[in-house]
C-alpha cells in the first residue's frame, strides 16, 4: 500500500497513483481517504438518481464502468474501490481515479468544483474558468513562468470558506502545445498510454496550502466575437456564469448537491470578483490574454 | 402517426445540404411567423459534439484514445436512442460506421461531388485539388484530438463514395435520400418527402413558408448581419457562400472534373450525376 497527498487529503492506496509522489504519513495531511482494489458490481447501483452509459449515481455513491478499463465505486467521500480489467496499466487507472472518481469524492465531501485552473500570488488565489479546451492549462503555465504559484489544473476546488484547495503539483499539456517542447528534456510522463497529453511537474511552483479566492477570470473564446473585451460581472450574471462552469454537473444532480451548489454560487457571487474575458476564438492562447489577466489581477491587488 | 421518440439521423458528407434542411426543419417546427435565426437552429445536435459524448459517458472523453472512443460510439448513440422521450435529430458527417442500433431512421443528403469539392475547399480553406484528394481518401477522418483542441470528436468521412454507400447500403434502419439538386429545383416535393419519412404531418402552407424563410439569399443576409456560429474558424468566405447547383461547370478544370469522375463514377451515375456514357449531367431533373 502507498501513501499520497492530494486535494488536501491523505490517500492510502493499493494502486500506484501516477503522477503523485509517495509520502510517509498520509495522516499528516488531513482527512484520509482509502483507494483499494476490490470487487465492484457489474450491474451498478440500486435505484440510481442519475445515470448514463458508463455511470450511475445516487446520494452516497458514484459508480463508473469504463469498458476495457475497470469499474470504480466512490462512496461517502471516503473510499474508492477499483476493480481493474485484467492487464490494464496503473497510469490508465490513475487517470480515471484522479479525474472523474476524485471529482465525485470531492462533491460527496461538499466541496465546490469549477471547470477551472487555480493559481496564487502571495496570500491570495484566483482561478481561470473556461469550458474544456479553452486554454486554461496553457494560460496557467504561462502565468507560473511569471512567478505565480500553482494550485490545481482542470478543477477549481473551493471549500465552504471560499478557499482554493490545492490538488497536486502537475499540469497537463497537449503535445501540440507550443510550450510542451520546452519541457522536452525534463521528465516526461504521459497522462496514459496513447494519449498525447503530458505531465509537467509543478513542484517548484506548487502552493501546498489553501488560499482565499478573490477573483475568477472567465475565458470565453467565441467565433462571433471580433475584439477582446473584459467585463466586470455583477449580480445575477455572476451566478449564471458560475452555474455554466460547474464541473461534472451531472454528478452534482445525482449526488443531490444542487441546493448546496446554489448556495456556493450565491456566496461566491457576493464575495468574489468575476471578470469575463470575451475574445475571438483565434486568440484564445494569445499572449495578450495573459497580460490582460495579470493587469486585472494587479489592479485588484495593487500594493 | 408522428414519431414520438427516438433518434433520427441527419447524415451527409460535408457541404451537401444538411444545414439547409435543419434550418427548414427548425422553421417548420418553430411556432412563430418570424424566421428562425441561423444562430438558433435548435434541430440537429451534432453527433460528434464532445459535450454530447461526455454526457453519455459521464467523464471526459479526452481520457480515452481515439480507438477506445470509436469502439464506444455505437453504444453511446444507442443509449441516446433508448433514453430519449422525444424525437432527437443527430446531425453527422461521419460515414455509417459510428452509428447506433435502435434509431428511428436516417435522412441522407447527397450532392454532386463536383460541387461538393468546391464548397468543401472553401469551407476548410484549402485548395480544390486538396479537397478532391480528401474526397478520394478511403480512410479520411478529421483529427481533432491530436492537437488537443477540439469541442468535437473525430468523424470518419472515408471517401465520398464510401460515405454514400455506408449509409445507403446499411440495413439497420430505414433511410430516405435527398439530393441537394432536388432540394433546390423542387423544394416542396423534396422536403415533403423528408417530412413524410419522419412521419411529421406539415401543412403545405407551413412548409412553403418555411422553405421561403430558409431561402439561400435570406440565409446569406442573416450571416452577413449576425455571423454564423457553425461556420468553420478556417473558412474565410461566408458559410452560405453560393449554394449554386452546377458551380463546377465554371469553376473546376477539366483535369479536376476527370479526377472526381474517375474515383466516384459508380455512385455519381447511380444518383444521376453522370450519364450512361460517363459524362457529367448538366441538365438537372428532379
Amino acid at each position: 500500500m502507498h501513501s499520497y497527498r492530494a486535494f488536501s487529503l491523505g490517500i492510502h492506496s493499493d494502486l500506484t497513483i501516477s503522477p503523485l509522489q509517495v509520502i510517509s504519513h498520509a495522516e499528516d495531511y488531513g482527512d484520509v481517504v482509502r483507494v483499494r482494489l476490490g470487487a465492484v458490481s457489474e450491474e451498478g447501483l440500486s435505484n440510481p438518481l442519475a445515470m448514463g452509459l458508463c455511470y450511475q449515481i445516487k446520494a452516497d455513491a458514484f459508480w463508473l464502468n469504463v469498458p476495457n478499463m475497470g469499474r470504480f465505486l466512490v462512496t461517502d467521500g471516503k473510499e474508492i474501490v477499483i476493480e481493474p480489467q485484467q492487464g490494464i496499466d496503473d497510469k490508465s487507472l490513475s487517470a480515471f481515479l484522479l479525474g472523474p472518481c476524485m471529482a465525485a469524492l470531492l462533491i460527496q465531501r461538499n466541496v465546490f468544483l469549477l471547470q477551472a485552473t487555480a493559481l496564487g500570488r502571495g496570500h491570495q488565489g484566483f482561478a481561470i474558468l473556461g469550458r474544456a479546451q479553452t486554454g486554461k492549462s496553457t494560460l496557467a503555465h504561462a502565468l507560473v513562468k511569471r512567478g505565480y504559484t500553482f494550485l490545481s489544473d482542470n478543477l477549481g476546488i473551493i471549500n465552504p470558506q471560499l478557499e482554493l484547495i490545492p490538488s497536486f503539483p502537475t499540469l497537463y499539456l497537449w503535445q501540440k502545445n507550443r510550450w510542451y517542447h520546452q519541457f522536452a528534456r525534463q521528465r516526461r510522463e504521459w497522462l496514459r498510454p496513447g494519449i498525447k497529453k503530458y505531465a509537467v511537474a509543478m513542484d517548484r511552483h506548487f502552493q501546498a496550502s489553501s488560499l482565499p479566492l478573490t477573483t475568477l477570470f472567465i475565458v470565453n473564446p467565441d467565433k462571433q466575437t471580433r475584439e477582446t473585451r473584459t467585463t466586470q460581472l455583477t449580480g445575477g450574471e455572476k451566478i449564471r456564469y458560475l452555474q455554466k462552469h460547474i464541473a461534472n454537473d451531472a454528478y452534482v444532480i445525482g449526488l443531490e448537491k444542487q441546493a448546496l451548489y446554489f448556495q456556493y454560487c450565491a456566496k461566491i457571487a457576493a464575495n468574489v470578483n468575476l471578470i469575463l474575458i470575451d475574445l475571438p476564438i483565434q486568440r484564445q492562447k494569445d499572449q495578450r490574454i495573459i497580460d490582460l489577466i495579470e493587469s486585472n489581477w494587479s489592479v485588484e491587488h495593487a500594493t | 402517426m408522428p414519431l414520438e421518440k427516438g433518434v433520427v439521423w441527419l447524415a451527409s458528407y460535408p457541404k451537401s445540404g444538411n444545414t439547409w434542411f435543419r434550418i427548414v426543419l427548425s422553421n417548420v417546427l418553430h411556432d412563430s411567423a418570424d424566421p428562425v435565426s441561423i444562430n438558433r437552429i435548435n434541430k440537429g445536435t451534432s453527433a460528434s459534439s464532445r459535450e454530447l459524448i461526455n454526457r453519455a459517458l459521464g467523464f471526459d472523453s479526452l481520457l480515452l484514445t481515439q480507438a477506445e472512443l470509436d469502439k464506444l460510439k455505437p453504444a453511446i448513440y444507442t443509449w441516446y436512442a433508448q433514453h430519449t422521450n422525444k424525437i432527437r435529430y443527430f446531425k453527422t458527417h461521419s460515414a455509417y460506421i459510428d452509428s447506433a442500433t435502435g434509431c428511428r431512421g436516417a435522412i441522407y443528403f447527397i450532392r454532386n461531388p463536383l460541387d461538393v469539392a468546391i464548397s468543401f475547399a472553401h469551407h476548410c480553406h484549402f485548395s480544390i485539388d486538396y479537397a478532391i484528394k480528401i474526397m478520394a481518401d478511403p480512410q479520411y477522418a478529421t483529427i481533432p484530438t491530436q492537437y488537443g483542441n477540439s469541442h468535437y470528436v473525430r468523424e470518419r468521412y472515408l471517401s465520398w463514395s464510401r460515405h454514400v454507400q455506408s449509409w445507403t447500403l446499411q440495413n439497420t434502419m430505414d433511410i430516405v435520400v435527398l439530393r441537394y439538386e432536388d432540394m433546390t429545383y423542387d423544394p416542396l416535393n423534396t422536403f415533403k418527402k423528408a417530412f413524410d419519412f419522419i412521419q411529421t404531418p406539415v401543412l403545405e402552407s407551413v412548409l412553403i413558408e418555411a422553405i421561403e424563410q430558409s431561402r439561400f439569399d435570406k440565409l446569406q443576409q442573416q450571416e452577413q448581419q449576425f455571423g454564423f456560429v457553425e461556420k468553420s474558424v478556417r473558412q474565410k468566405s461566408n458559410f452560405f457562400r453560393k449554394g449554386k447547383v452546377g458551380d463546377w461547370e465554371t469553376t473546376l478544370s477539366n483535369r479536376q472534373i476527370q479526377r472526381v469522375i474517375r474515383t466516384h463514377a459508380e455512385i455519381m451515375h447511380q444518383y444521376g450525376y453522370l450519364d450512361d456514357h460517363g459524362h457529367p449531367i448538366r441538365d438537372y431533373k428532379p
